[in-house]
């Protein structure tokens, strides 16, 4: 190569540099299901903040922290008490212990993965790429669900197999509660489908962070106390229905009809726990997983639709 | 194969005609797209984008149809919108990365593209830097790196200039001219100043109230539209009038002559015989091109070119 020389009218320091020059790019473009599990990853990395600051990572992880600490007390006490077969928690009452921080940790994120894009209106950049506008909304939601897998059937794997280990006969003891994985998996699956779906849609409606976050935070909790109190308050047969309004008591009968825990019918069942009001209401069980399916089949119909709206 | 072609494009809001039957049959290089603002711009853009379906008529970008084809299309062609698109709580180099991939190129290359279209647009250690500390200049040539990132064949430009300082401007339009000129990607670039246009492009689409005004090459608008100045040393009107007579528009300054359709050799011709029969001393004949701003000047004679001719 010949030794560079300043030439008249190229001399300064930056068009020199520019003229390192450009290359064109001749490789494989992957298209669309590439892009789009590209904007997934980065959304769930996003989820936990990496790759991003420390406040989004402390807060991530703190309650993916909280969400385990059930399971953690529950290995420890196995391991520690002389008893064979402690159980301190069960997994079919898991979800419900922890669901404040399943809706925390939904407040949190869901804004950040749609709440971002559309505020900073880097929006236009996505949709000016080769995908389509409900790919972009199916991606993030998506991540929110998966994300939400690590704070729920995580620690239930996490307690099954402390429990077996902690049992005097590990095979024997895994081999007596096999049913529980499947059961664990489908109903974890379901609250992650309900809680991310409609996380996102409520945080893809509301423009500013903070609004996104307390409009998810009411939305789950306003319901849940609203309903548990008209249904134990409201001395009326038709009340059951105030129940499908409640996306916590629907999750909660979700989950306890696929582990067949449903509670039983009493006279007091009305003004129990969520459980209870949910059985009160006494639809056939299959309901509750349908619906809260139907939640998260609704709630991605309006996301989707929220995305076709804005160019 | 033409950059872009539409027939009959016509985009009609509940209340308003944003494109009012736009047909366009535009040639590669560096396309220069002006109008008032709520000329329909933004919304041509889209189209071509394939974002936007038209109401009627049919876009075609590249050869492929705007409105069956938008993946394609975008594929292939990059777009810097008008506004402020950056997350400011990330580094330029890794938002370049993630746009290369959402584009379709591989995580490897779309590393080594992000740093060679960053430092073609001239940032360096700054990229590693989030960009919620940039200026408007450096987020300019971000916002212009991430249409760059895939190595697209099209580039839309919406207001590449907005908001930047008279030297910006000027660097943003040298980025943009090397880019169209010793790159081969073609640009479609708006601007509302004609100034801009005239130094980059080399063709124009001018449009307002979503219809087409005027579209061409800049160097044949300004060759039709040239005149032939000629100064004598007197008698510049018996001239003027001998002219006339033989056809041609003159315009009378003081001792000088402005003639109309300085970019023909008959005109030159006729002008140098006529000197020649009234033996008058000739000071000087030279050509003079218009610039835009003169051409699109209300009332200027060049305007009413521009409906008529097109």
């Amino acid at each position: 190569m010949a030794q560079a020389e300043p030439t008249p009218g190229s001399g300064s320091a930056t068009g020199t540099i520019y003229d390192l020059g450009y290359q064109a790019y001749e490789g494989p473009r992957r298209g669309r299901g590439y892009a789009l599990w590209s904007l997934y990853v980065l959304s769930v990395r996003n989820a936990f903040g990496i790759g991003r600051g420390a406040l989004p990572k402390a807060m991530a992880f703190t309650l993916l922290l909280f969400a385990h600490a059930l399971a953690i007390v529950q290995l420890i006490l196995g391991a520690v008490l002389p008893v064979d077969e402690f159980e301190f928690v069960t997994p079919e009452d898991y979800y419900g212990l922890i669901q404040f921080i399943l809706v925390l940790f939904v407040a949190a994120i869901a804004s950040d993965l749609v709440g971002n894009d559309r505020r900073t209106n880097t929006l236009s950049l996505y949709f000016s790429r080769p995908i389509e506008r409900d790919d972009y909304a199916l991606a993030k939601i998506a991540a929110l669900c998966s994300s939400l897998l690590a704070l729920t059937v995580l620690p239930q794997l996490l307690m099954f197999a402390g429990n077996a280990l902690g049992a005097s006969d590990g095979l024997d003891w895994v081999r007596d509660n096999a049913d529980e994985l499947p059961r664990i998996v489908a109903s974890g699956a379901l609250l992650c489908l309900a809680f991310g779906s409609l996380g996102i849609l409520i945080a893809s409606y509301a423009e500013r962070r903070a609004f996104a976050m307390i409009s998810v935070i009411a939305i789950f909790l306003v319901s849940f106390t609203v309903v548990g109190v008209v249904v134990s308050e409201i001395d009326n047969e038709q009340m059951r229905w105030a129940i499908f309004f409640s996306p916590l008591h629907v999750v909660d009968g979700s989950t306890q009809y696929i582990f067949d825990s449903l509670p039983e019918i009493h006279a007091d069942s009305r003004r129990g726990e969520p459980s209870d009001q949910v059985a009160w209401a006494d639809f056939p069980g299959y309901v509750w997983p349908i619906a809260t399916f139907a939640f998260a089949v609704v709630a991605s119909a309006l996301v989707v639709r929220r995305y076709r709206g804005s160019v | 194969m033409p950059l872009i072609e539409t027939n009959g494009l016509t985009k009609r809001y509940s209340r308003v005609t944003a494109l009012d039957g736009l047909t366009l049959d535009v040639e590669p290089g560096i396309i220069g797209l002006v109008g008032p603002n709520g000329a329909g711009k933004s919304t041509l853009i889209k189209i071509l984008l394939g974002l936007v379906d038209a109401t009627t008529g049919t876009a075609e970008v590249l050869g492929l149809d705007a409105a069956r084809e938008g993946l394609r299309v975008r594929e292939v062609v990059g777009y810097m919108p008008e506004h402020d698109c950056l997350p400011p709580d990330q580094s330029a180099t890794n938002f370049v990365i993630h746009m290369a991939r959402m584009s379709g190129i591989p995580p490897s290359a779309a590393r080594e593209r992000a740093s060679e279209v960053l430092r073609h647009v001239g940032l360096f250690e700054e990229r590693y830097r989030h960009m919620g500390g940039y200026s408007t200049g450096m987020k300019q040539r971000v916002k212009l790196a991430q249409a760059l990132a895939h190595d697209p064949q099209l580039l839309f430009l919406d207001e590449p200039t907005n908001g930047l300082d008279p030297q910006g401007r000027d660097e943003m339009l040298d980025l943009v001219e090397r880019t169209g000129h010793e790159f081969g990607i073609s640009i479609v670039m708006s601007s509302h100043l004609l100034s801009e246009i005239e130094r980059v492009c080399d063709g124009l689409i001018v449009i307002d109230d979503g219809k087409l005004m005027r579209t061409g090459r800049i160097a044949e608008l300004t060759d039709e539209t040239a005149v032939l100045a000629v100064e004598v040393e007197w008698d510049a009107d018996r001239l003027a009038d001998m002219l006339t007579e033989r056809g041609l528009e003159v315009q009378v300054l003081g001792r000088e002559l402005e003639v109309a359709g300085g970019g023909s050799d008959g005109v030159h011709d006729a002008i140098l015989d006529a000197v020649v029969t009234l033996n008058l001393p000739l000071v000087r004949m030279e050509r003079r091109r218009r610039t835009l701003e003169e051409l699109f000047q209300p009332g200027a004679d060049g305007a009413e070119a521009s409906n008529g001719a097109g």
